[in-house]
């Protein structure tokens, strides 16, 4: 994506952050914030910790950007980081012995008080239907159908092979329609514009 | 185009939530940001305070070097300079053809 003057490319970002600028830290932070809670979300399997662990990897990332090497792929990095953050965090609670996951109440993530009934309740009943999923379908499915991203860019971040991000798609949104059922569900045709 | 795509956007924080986030972010990144501000600005008010001592060195340590060059290596008067043959190895018999720049006849071939 080229960025115009209006809206700087990650690298110029990256390069102001290094020399401490806040509105360049800020611009950063909501530029890939969504794509960070994605990732987060997909680890963590819709827990509600989802929200915490973003925020923890994304002040991580922030203090260790110098270790960012490639400033254009600023948003690969930090998926990194936060797909560590996150599975240490699953590792911290499953270490205290808390409920398994699939036990743990849907509630829609701090944050979401505001949104609407239905939408809320949408989320709770997705959250829900992504823990029939393995984490690397969800990641699979959340990039691709949440975040836009292509197989080949898929396949990168995660370490697997383009037919690999494939099978996980197809075997996730199979799981996804059986769960949920037609009506839960909208497909995308032709013409009908993702958000 | 693909069909199969699934509408997960009630997935997605809306805007009130990155927000939220972004400031909670941002105000546990202050110290850092500030640290950094402070480093880099230390560092681009140092480079001018550097530039003319660094500059004076460099011209004392040239001008010291000359003077040991010459100390070391003293030009000897009426000292001869080598030629090119001597240079490179030439043996003394066919020395006086290089320094020539002229092919030798062939009398001067037979005779060596």
């Amino acid at each position: 994506m080229q960025a115009g003057r209006e809206d700087p490319a990650d690298e110029v970002l990256v390069a102001q952050v290094r020399g401490g600028d806040a509105v360049a830290a800020d611009r950063l932070v909501r530029r890939h914030f969504p794509l960070a809670y994605t990732i987060a979300l997909a680890v963590m399997g819709g827990h509600t910790d989802a929200d915490d662990v973003c925020q923890d990897a994304m002040v991580r990332a922030l203090e260790k950007i110098d270790e960012c090497r490639s400033p254009s792929r600023f948003r690969f990095w930090l998926a990194q980081i936060v797909r560590n953050q996150a599975r240490n965090a699953l590792a911290k609670r499953r270490v205290r012995s808390g409920p398994p996951l699939e036990e743990v109440d849907q509630h829609p993530a701090p944050g979401h008080t505001g949104e609407s009934a239905e939408r809320g309740e949408l989320r709770a009943v997705l959250l829900a239907a992504l823990e029939l999923l393995t984490p690397v379908q969800r990641e699979v499915v959340l990039l691709k159908d949440l975040e836009g991203w292509d197989h080949r860019t898929i396949a990168t971040a995660l370490g697997v092979s383009e037919g690999m991000s494939r099978q996980h798609l197809f075997a996730a949104r199979g799981t996804l329609r059986r769960a949920l059922g037609p009506e839960a569900l909208k497909e995308h045709t032709e013409g009908h514009r993702h958000g | 185009m693909d069909d199969g795509r699934l509408d997960l956007t009630p997935l997605k924080p809306d805007p009130e939530h990155v927000d939220r986030a972004a400031e909670a972010i941002l105000a546990r990144s202050r110290e850092t940001l500030a640290g950094r501000k402070r480093m880099h600005a230390s560092v681009w008010r140092e480079i001018p305070g550097w530039e003319r001592p660094l500059l004076a060195t460099a011209a004392l340590a040239a001008l010291l070097s000359i003077v040991a060059l010459i100390r070391v290596h003293p030009r000897v008067p009426g000292e001869q300079v080598a030629t090119l043959s001597e240079v490179a190895g030439v043996p003394a018999a066919v020395a006086p053809w290089v320094d020539s720049n002229q092919p030798p006849d062939k009398a001067s071939l037979l005779n060596w």
